[in-house]
Formats: C-alpha cells, structure tokens, sequence
C-alpha cells in the first residue's frame, strides 16, 4: 500500500542578518526530515519550540517551499504538478493552526466560512450547500443554528472546532495539526482531541499531528516521530516509544512531562537547552546534554537506523535507553474510584449538541 | 491551610475582590482564603475565569485601586497587616519581603538595560548599596539559579537570552532582594517541557534552601503534583476544595476537580473518549446562585441551589459540594 503522504529528505534554511544586521548566518531549522503518513492513520510529530516540527507542516502544505526533499501525495510528486493539479491535491491535505482567533476572520459569519469552500470547490451546488455547512456543524458538536453567528459569539473551543470544520468542508483526507489544542483550557481541550479522534474512527480522515503535549499525542497517534534539532530523532508506533523510548531525548521528554500521579517530582532534570540552530555539530545535536554520550557520539553523527521492527532511533546506544517509570495511578484509591463514578455519570448525560453562549 | 500551624507567613481570610469602574463592579473572588507557612509552596489551581490570577494580584497589591476593591477578614504577610499599606509601602514590599514571578519574562524585563543593571538596579532600590556590592549580588544571584557562565550573562541584554534562561534571570531579580514570599503566575506555561522542569526543581530547591514561602498559580494539574505541598483549587471566584496535595491527588472529592482530572488524557484509556466538562465557566457577576459548578455537574441535585459551604472531610482537607464524597451507591 502506498502512503497517503510521503516526504524524503526534506531540509529548509533560513539565512539572518547580512548587511546592517551582523553577519550574514543560516539557521538550519530543517535537515533531513523524511516521514510517511498511511491512508486514516494518526502521525504525532513532537518536540520543543525550535526543533523544526511546524517548518515541516509547513513544507509539508506548501506554505512554504523546503529546499531540498521530495514531497509526494496519494503517490503524485508535488513538485511535478501542475498549478491545476496541486491546487485539486491541496484540497486534500488541510490545515488546523494554534489559534482559531486568528484564523477566523471576525466580520465573517460562519456559514460564508463554511460554505464558501464547498462552492469554491465545487463539492456541492444549490441548497445541498447549506445542508452541507448544518452537516459539518453537527459533526463538529455544534447546533447549525450557530451557522448565522460571528466568531465572537463561539468560545474558545467552539472555534477551533469551527476552524476544523472549514478544513472539513472540503473534504480532505489528511488534517495537518499545529498545536490545535495548545491554547485551551483542559475541559475545552478534551472536546477537540476527542473530535479528531472520532474524525479518523468515523471519517477514516489522516491526521499529522505536531505538538509538544505528550499525553495528547499518547491518547490519540498511532505512530509518534520525535524531533530535535531539526532532525527525527525517533520513530515507532506510540506505545513502543513511550513505554520503551530507544533515544535518550525522548525518554527525558517523556520523564519531564509533569503527572499526577507521581507526587513531589525528585529526579534530576534533563539538564542543558537545544543547540543554538546557527550551528554545526560534528556529531550527535544531542551529546551535550546526553547522560549516556561518549566520546563516539561527539564525533559522529548517528544514522536513524531500526531498533526493532517498525522503531527507529538515531543514536550510538539506543538499546542502552532506561525505560521510564510506569504510570503509578494505583487503582484502588479513593479518587481513582471516583473518577470512575464521574466519568460514567458524566457519559451518561452526555450532551453532543451545543448552542453558542451568546 | 494547615490549621495545626500557628504561624503562616501569608495569611488571607475571606478575601473579596470586585473589578470594574465604581457602581459597575462585577465579583471576580468571593470568601477565598489562604495561608502559606515559610518553605511550603501552596498552589492555586483552576481554568480560565477562575480568579486565581486575580488573588496573586490582590496578595501582591497590584490591583489599581480606581478599578477594583479588595475587602477581607484578614491579609498579612508576617506581622505586617496588607490591608492597611499604601501604595508606597506596597513598593517597599515587593522586591523586598514579596516577590513575583511571571508567565512571560520578556514582557517583565526592561529590553534596554542589562540583565545584570535590571537586578543590581531592583535590589539597589531598596537597600540603597552601592553599585559595586549591587553588581557583585546579582551575580551570586544568577549563579544560584543556575545561568552558565554567569560572568559573560550580567552583561547579556534580555533578547540575547533564551526563554529559560530569561525565567531564571526574572527569578534571580525576584531573589536577590530574599524575599519571604514568592509569588509565581504560570512561571512555567510559556516554556518547553524540559526547561519547565529544570525551573520546577530550581523553584522546588530554592524553597527547601531558603525556607521561602511559595505561591504557584497554575493551570496544569501535573505542575501542582510534583512541586506543591498544598492544593487550593478555584472555580468562578471561589475555592471549592483544598488539600494536601498528597491527599488531593488520592482522595479528591469536589466533582470539579474530578472533572478536570477526568479530562486530562494522562491516565485515560487509549482509544476511549476524554471526558469533557460541557458548558461553560460563568462569567462574573453572571453566576446561578448556589453551588456555581451545578450546570455543569453530572452529581447536581435540587439542594444544590443551595451555597454550599468549604467544610472539613478530613484534617485539612475541605470540600464545598452538597454531594461529596460520591460514592459507587449514589
């Protein structure tokens, strides 16, 4: 089977500074990226600010052109297209950002939002148009009378259910995800991830999700690519790589996620920050905070290679990685009880359909 | 928080805050109380709306006083009483007995100036030391919070720094004054995962060494687990449960702090829904009479109309539900 979305090799530079500003620099924030994404599958490509993983989003849509690498979509290069033709096969591969304040205009009603892509594209015609946007309400959560509202009128995560709404309008096969939950409050963050997840159960829709919240990515990818400085750095379906991460930055990530149910943190931090992007490394980007780097690792860069079937890890010891503490939620106590309770309760008067609050 | 303990240094009883233009104020914190004893960190936890910003910013002073009113049964730091200071003795204060620490460090460090001038320059303004003794603290100040090359960063303007790195230089110019009582908002939640623990583990250390009195206002539950001693948890201006965190986190009781445990995906099972609080946190002013979490509460009852008090379940453990504990019967 081919891969719905498939990239090799990608790598995109930014030059800074020049005349005025200093010397002329290149920030590499891309080098040598290559991931798969399978027809419905959930991909999570995590890692801290800076380790490149929304470059590659944006390579990936073609917001912006990588300068080397090779993009293909539903087996077709999209470097080979014509204008035509990448716009149809854009159509397929949508975008849902961060921030639903910014990429909703405010004096546009949500049904010109909605609508106007299905025109656009010609997916319906007539009065099946706005029977269209009240189906794309609903399937968001949302009652379709919410359609004659203006974004203001929508909280937090009414609209970033609105803004994966529009993406879904066109009826694309793959969402690309930037942090879609980062700016909302838990209880609202829990409608969304719980939207794309029956998105993909439901609609068989891809989703390339980036984010640096490892919970959200453990709940919902099937497969989990970790970046750092501008590389993957580990590869594997999401189970193996946070139950048995094979690179040493991934299981510090991993371990310096806060929990709950953990009590008073005491071990040690990973210690050290990303390398400056400006830089070239001679070997592993990761030595120098690395708590298993040898002397090897300073002076030759580790190939991503296979661990074990479907897991890929880029480092000189990945088998030597101790494996992170289990979770420790014991189920007998008193609160593990109750939210037992609770979320029974709560699924029993669940409420699918909501109405705008203004 | 701890009735057993006779002197907390920070001591707020029954604390009110209302914002807005006079005859137009709306209720933003209705009957909370707190106190931190020295070297204990006591986090206040809750979303969006729910007022915890708003009672660091009344502990610190920094409500502007045409636009808000604070009223409370007590507020004292130490022996001083803080409902009685002006704006003045609000200033000596802080950067002195009090200290903060914000979300965002790029907003609270002047751009201009040096790090090592902003620091020297915040302690010199209450101690009136000289330039050279000013200079040579704020560097003992970065060393502590663990700057490398502490020498080349006293020099280093802001932006020339790292997000984590300018964290720890706010956290120095917060320390350098040895305050009894740090206050941080978020100090974390602009910060990627590993820098926030490595701020986390400093916060943590600085508190056992120093015997300084923290309080944390956070949104994250797992931030609360690992760094707090005590757990106020606040809904629409109100505390509806506190606790020990040790007890909170085996033993929670109000259904809000079941709710936002239930929709955290850590501890969820693969593949099963989360659990969504529906509706909405009330706007202030705009909350139903009684409990202010029932028309969100899977649990609410008739009585429910009714306020329900913060009442003792177990020792220094309080809840504010009609219907806590649930139980499997109920």
């Amino acid at each position: 089977m081919t891969a719905l979305l498939e990239a090799q090799g990608l790598a995109r530079a930014y030059v800074v500074g020049g005349g005025l500003f200093g010397p002329r620099r290149i920030i590499r924030a891309v080098r040598d990226v290559s991931l798969s994404v399978a027809r419905g599958e959930a991909l999570a490509l995590v890692g801290e600010s800076g380790c490149g993983k929304s470059t590659v989003g944006r390579l990936l849509l073609r917001l912006e052109d990588a300068d080397a690498g090779r993009i293909r979509f539903d087996g077709q290069d999209l470097r080979a297209l014509s204008p035509a033709a990448l716009r149809a096969l854009r159509r397929r591969m949508q975008p849902v950002f961060q921030d639903p304040y910014a990429s909703l205009d405010p004096r546009r009603r949500i049904r010109d939002v909605l609508e106007a892509p299905i025109r656009l594209h010609g997916l319906r015609g007539g009065e099946a148009v706005g029977a269209r946007a009240a189906e794309l309400m609903t399937g968001v959560g949302l009652a379709p009378d919410g359609l004659d509202k203006l974004p203001h009128q929508f909280s937090g995560g009414q609209r970033q259910r609105i803004a994966i709404a529009r993406a879904l309008a066109v009826e694309p096969d793959l969402l690309v995800c930037d942090e879609p939950v980062s700016a909302l409050d838990v209880s609202v963050q829990a409608q969304v991830v719980n939207l794309l997840a029956r998105l993909r159960r439901e609609a068989g829709v891809a989703l390339l999700f980036i984010s640096h919240d490892l919970a959200v990515v453990r709940h919902l990818a099937d497969r989990v690519a970790v970046m750092y400085a501008g590389r993957i750095v580990e590869e594997g379906g999401t189970e193996g790589v946070f139950t048995a991460p094979r690179h040493p930055y991934t299981a510090g990530l991993i371990a310096a996620a806060p929990r709950t149910d953990r009590g008073r943190r005491d071990h040690p931090p990973l210690a050290g920050e990303p390398p400056d992007p400006l830089s070239d490394l001679a070997g592993c980007a990761f030595a120098p905070r690395c708590a298993l780097a040898v002397a090897r690792c300073r002076a030759e860069p580790p190939a991503l290679r296979v661990t074990s079937p479907g897991h890929r890890a880029a480092c000189h010891r990945a088998e030597e990685v101790p494996a992170p503490p289990a979770p420790e939620m014991a189920a007998d106590t008193p609160l593990a009880r109750r939210l037992d309770i609770y979320r029974r309760a709560r699924a029993a008067d669940a409420v699918e359909q909501e109405t705008p609050h203004a | 928080m701890q009735p057993a303990d006779p002197a907390p240094l920070l001591d707020i009883r029954d604390l009110h805050v209302a914002l807005g233009q006079p005859g137009r104020r709306v209720p933003v914190v209705e009957g909370v109380s707190l106190a931190i004893a020295p070297g204990r960190v006591l986090c206040v936890v809750g979303e969006s709306g729910s007022g915890k910003s708003v009672t660091a910013l009344a502990a610190m002073g920094l409500l502007e006083p045409g636009r808000s009113e604070v009223r409370a049964e007590r507020m004292s730091l130490g022996g001083t009483d803080l409902l009685r200071l002006d704006e003045a003795d609000w200033r000596a204060l802080r950067g002195s007995r009090m200290a903060m620490v914000f979300q965002e460090p790029m907003t609270s460090l002047n751009p201009v100036f040096t790090v090592g001038d902003q620091i020297a320059e915040a302690l010199r303004a209450h101690t009136g030391l000289p330039r050279a003794v000013a200079r040579r603290r704020a560097l003992d100040a970065l060393r502590e919070v663990g700057i490398p090359a502490p020498e080349t960063r006293l020099d280093a303007y802001p932006h020339e720094l790292s997000g984590g790195m300018r964290q720890r230089a706010m956290i120095a110019m917060a320390l350098v004054g040895e305050p009894a009582l740090l206050i941080a908002d978020e100090p974390t939640t602009a910060l990627d995962v590993t820098v926030q623990a490595q701020i986390l583990a400093l916060l943590n250390g600085l508190r056992t060494r120093r015997a300084m009195a923290v309080l944390l206002i956070t949104h994250n539950l797992g931030v609360v687990a690992e760094t707090a001693d005590d757990v106020a948890v606040m809904y629409a201006g109100r505390i509806v449960e506190r606790a020990p965190a040790a007890t909170l986190f085996r033993d929670a009781q109000h259904p809000y702090t079941l709710a936002l445990l239930g929709a955290m995906p850590e501890g969820a099972a693969r593949g099963r829904p989360l659990s969504p609080i529906p509706g909405r946190m009330p706007a202030p002013g705009r909350a139903p009479p009684g409990c202010r979490f029932a028309p969100r509460c899977p649990f609410a009852g008739p009585d429910c109309a009714e306020t329900p008090p913060l009442r003792e379940v177990s020792p220094a453990h309080a809840v504010a539900c009609h219907r806590a504990p649930v139980e499997a019967a109920a």
